[in-house]
């Protein structure tokens, strides 16, 4: 028999995963004021019948707010018997509503309250997020229920990694993270300068094997910027595009390469320099360097009747930075990508001088802390003021993540081996240097604020 | 794993179309093929009494657009049911004599109408529901003050008879059932009563706890004699009595089969690279039971465990669990898990107003619930029951507001909040 072919006849497309979800809304969990229901009013007005629930349960002290969560497979869609429900390339998972019969199947395939049959309607509903401006969070007024955008990060991280599978980094290290994470921002038009560390083992490879597609130069610990200048200033005169970036530690930043830094910075080279800090030498076997954390239990500051763990307070190799008017100095967090990679477009802009990252990179191993912990240590390092999030152009300051309201120290302590000593008066030590170090960071941004480029200023 | 598998899935219906997003997650370019024994684009038969009743058109029931085949890298040959299985040569045989050979198979045939046995059965054709086909027989036939008998209550009858009363108010319906009440097995004794109340108040008449036994014809219309003693006189006899799994292409093929395909938790059949999906399955319910389920959410799940382990991925269905929503002149039936309470278990009930709850807890823990005329979220009541959470404290907050208690209660349970 002649078969018939269907549709797409005999040829077979590739399909690749499920299109993710860039944009999203967010609600803290049980968090609301109650009796508020400010987000389902503004979600009925809208579109007709309410698509949030307010879980408003005065009898067991509860009140919070439910809507769908755009599931990547949705069981909803598998069940729908008319083809109603679709999820759309932007992730959202829609219902058309004249497509629906009202049978119910959806609402009883989902089990986390995304969808609801009406019987005044006859109909389902869901929430498709008003195409991007949800009236919910445009309503309500608390901040527990809020439209969090991540497309642009996706369109600022929008190059390929270029590091290969399988490097022999351990398992959930931060460093790797944030050294992909900064390629796909700034793309395929650069030089990679690495230095002694474990990152090394990202620019250079194993051996004679490659872990990059990028053009990389291994260099020793005390001359990182010193390379980079003749290639920088090599690729100047050719007029190439590309840019000359380190990533290195802080071992090779604030100890033993500090002075070929300060000297780059001083020149105004056009060099971007990223620090990825694990606050100690991780590669060798977690020695303490001068970014470590005072109170830092490490293998050369232990924990004994005669000390209790690194005396001194880190060395703020950024604030120095900032110091010596560079073109553009910021810190970033490994917890942060967007505001990480909003950073490196800034750094990449800054061609008149050197651009510096201080970017806060905990080792899990180091610091002792289970493997997929390192995101959240440095989470909660941001939301504690133990690492301000701020940006500096030419010795001018603006915090980027203000933290009015910093979570209690025991948050980030309690996260790591390393500072699980510090008994309630080492915990209040800490807890004083911490906030003279924002407060510092907040005294240099009053003093010194922040100026635009091309604002009167500049050098 | 071999580098390409070749996908054959028998039917294009709700498990099937699961099956192949299952399959496309994880095995972007292997080639499938989709077998449908209707000419349509895939549909469901759930629209069937929607249609019916004019609520939506036929240009909007296809389960997925026309361009999803192309894009999910598929071949569709509708109209060709297979006729045969060599489950050894994994060979599988079509209507019209051609073959197809396949490395994976998915047998999502779905169910077939159980026509009920009468005496004189040929004296005037008894209709089923089923097909789109049927449908168009019964538009055509259908009018004004068309008397019409629907032998069962079960979802598919009352759903007749509300489409029905929706398009043609002045036709007269009655409706057989041999238990003694409508909705049997799916609602308990008193939602059925409730139902069957307003179904009545619409002019919709029952013969309950009878069966139709007899076939005859009387002024060129047909007279249905029961097994009470009574008769009904009908223009019209749509059997509704049930559906059972559509397996007699599998004759000889060598698969377990009891009432359907026996299946485990991973929608094997006993035939290596043999998987078994949604109406045509009989599997592991949640409760350890072994049954057929036919119900949309079961067979779209079932789909994708089936999809996922013909790709290659250990998945394992967390078992069918009793759900039905009912939705008829305004109002909302939900019931999940049982709806009676056995042994040592405990019923509690409360009705306030139009709306009416019932739960039926074993120890802390939730076993079945239902509730009419008010909101309520069968997909978090299945939820509860399947990952036994326990509710008996917020019992009362659960029947005096069923939505709000249940999804607060598995958001809680889901964020290990509780």
């Amino acid at each position: 028999m002649a078969l018939r072919p269907g549709p797409a006849g005999d040829r077979v497309t590739a399909v690749t995963a499920p299109p993710a979800l860039r944009d999203t809304l967010c609600i803290e969990w049980g968090a609301c004021p109650p009796g508020c229901r400010d987000c389902v009013e503004a979600c009925a007005l809208a579109r007709g019948v309410a698509r949030v629930t307010a879980l408003d349960l005065a009898e067991v002290s509860f009140h919070g707010a439910l809507t769908c969560g755009q599931c990547g497979e949705p069981a909803c869609r598998d069940a729908c018997p008319t083809g109603a429900i679709v999820r759309e390339e932007s992730g959202v998972v829609r219902l058309d509503q004249e497509r629906c019969v009202g049978c119910g199947a959806c609402a009883g395939a989902c089990a986390w309250g995304g969808i609801t049959l009406d019987a005044v309607t006859g109909r389902a509903s869901k929430c498709d997020t008003c195409g991007g401006r949800p009236a919910c969070a445009l309503a309500c007024t608390t901040g527990r229920l809020r439209w969090v955008e991540t497309s642009a990060l996706a369109r600022r991280l929008g190059h390929p990694d270029p590091f290969t599978q399988g490097v022999s980094l351990c398992p959930g290290c931060a460093a790797e993270l944030g050294f992909r994470t900064a390629f796909r921002a700034i793309g395929p038009d650069a030089v990679v300068f690495a230095a002694p560390g474990c990152a090394c083992m990202l620019a250079c490879g194993l051996g004679t094997a490659a872990t990059t597609r990028l053009p990389s130069v291994m260099s020793l610990m005390t001359n990182v910027p010193s390379l980079m200048t003749g290639v920088a200033r090599q690729l100047r005169r050719s007029g190439a595009r590309t840019r000359a970036v380190a990533f290195v530690g802080d071992g090779t930043t604030a100890d033993v390469g500090f002075q070929p830094l300060s000297g780059a910075a001083e020149r105004g080279e056009p060099i971007v320099y990223i620090c990825y800090d694990n606050e100690g030498y991780m590669n060798t076997g977690a020695q303490r360097s001068s970014t470590t954390l005072q109170g830092a239990r490490t293998m050369t500051t232990p924990v004994g009747p005669g000390q209790a763990g690194k005396r001194q307070v880190p060395k703020d190799v950024a604030v120095l930075m900032a110091m010596h008017g560079a073109a553009y100095v910021a810190t970033a967090s490994v917890s942060h990508p967007e505001d990480f990679a909003a950073k490196l477009e800034r750094a990449l802009a800054a061609e008149d001088g050197l651009a510096y990252i201080h970017l806060y990179a905990p080792c899990h191993v180091g610091w002792q802390a289970p493997m997929d912990a390192a995101v959240e240590i440095a989470r909660m390092a941001v939301l504690t003021r133990v690492f301000p999030l701020w940006e500096a152009r030419r010795g001018r300051f603006r915090l980027t993540h203000p933290i009015a309201h910093p979570r209690p120290l025991g948050d980030f302590a309690g996260l790591m081996g390393r500072l699980r000593h510090l008994d309630e008066d080492g915990l209040r030590a800490l807890g004083r240097a911490v906030e003279e170090r924002y407060r510092r960071v907040e005294a240099l941004c009053a003093a010194l604020p922040w100026q635009e480029p091309g604002a009167a200023g500049g050098r | 794993m071999a580098a390409t598998l070749r996908h054959v899935i028998i039917g294009a219906g709700t498990a099937a179309l699961a099956a192949v997003e299952a399959i496309r997650v994880g095995r972007p370019a292997d080639p499938i093929t989709l077998l449908s024994a209707e000419p349509e684009a895939p549909y469901s038969p759930t629209v069937l009494p929607h249609l019916l009743a004019g609520r939506i058109d036929e240009s909007r029931i296809a389960l997925r657009p026309a361009a999803f085949f192309g894009t999910r890298g598929c071949r569709l040959l509708a109209g060709t049911p297979a006729v045969a299985l060599c489950a050894d040569r994994r060979v599988l045989r079509l209507a019209g004599g051609g073959e197809l050979e396949f490395d994976r198979l998915l047998v999502a045939s779905g169910s077939e109408p159980i026509v009920p046995a009468l005496d004189n059965p040929d004296a005037v054709p008894v209709h089923t529901f089923t097909r789109l086909a049927d449908l168009r027989v019964l538009r055509a036939a259908l009018g004004g003050t068309s008397r019409v008998a629907v032998l069962g209550a079960g979802l598919i009858g009352m759903e007749l008879a509300e489409a029905i009363v929706h398009r043609w108010p002045g036709a007269r319906i009655t409706v057989v059932e041999q238990e003694r009440q409508v909705l049997p097995r799916a609602f308990c004794r008193e939602d059925a009563r409730a139902v069957e109340d307003l179904f009545e108040s619409q002019g919709v008449g029952f013969r309950l706890g009878c069966r139709a036994v007899a076939l005859g014809r009387r002024d060129g219309a047909a007279l249905l004699t029961l097994s009470d003693g009574g008769c009904v006189e009908a223009d019209l006899v749509v059997a509704c009595v049930g559906v059972k799994p559509r397996l007699g292409f599998l004759a000889g093929a060598g698969l377990a089969v009891r009432r359907g395909i026996v299946v485990d938790r991973r929608m094997a059949t006993s035939a290596a690279g043999i998987h078994a999906a949604g109406d045509v399955a009989e599997g592991p319910g949640a409760d350890g039971t072994i049954g057929c389920h036919a119900v949309l959410p079961t067979a779209a799940g079932q789909g994708r465990v089936a999809g996922a382990n013909m790709a290659g991925r250990a998945v394992e269905h967390e078992g069918w669990l009793p759900a039905n929503v009912f939705s008829f002149f305004g109002r909302l039936l939900v019931s999940a898990g049982a709806t009676e309470a056995v042994g040592r278990q405990t019923r509690l009930g409360q009705a306030s107003g139009a709306g009416r709850g019932r739960l039926v807890l074993d120890g802390d823990r939730l076993v079945g619930a239902s509730f009419a005329g008010m909101p309520a979220d069968p997909g978090a009541l299945c939820w509860l029951i399947r990952e036994r959470v326990p509710v008996r404290a917020q019992a009362e907050l659960l029947l005096s507001r069923p939505l709000e208690a249940a999804r607060w209660l598995c958001a809680r349970a889901q964020r290990g909040t509780a």
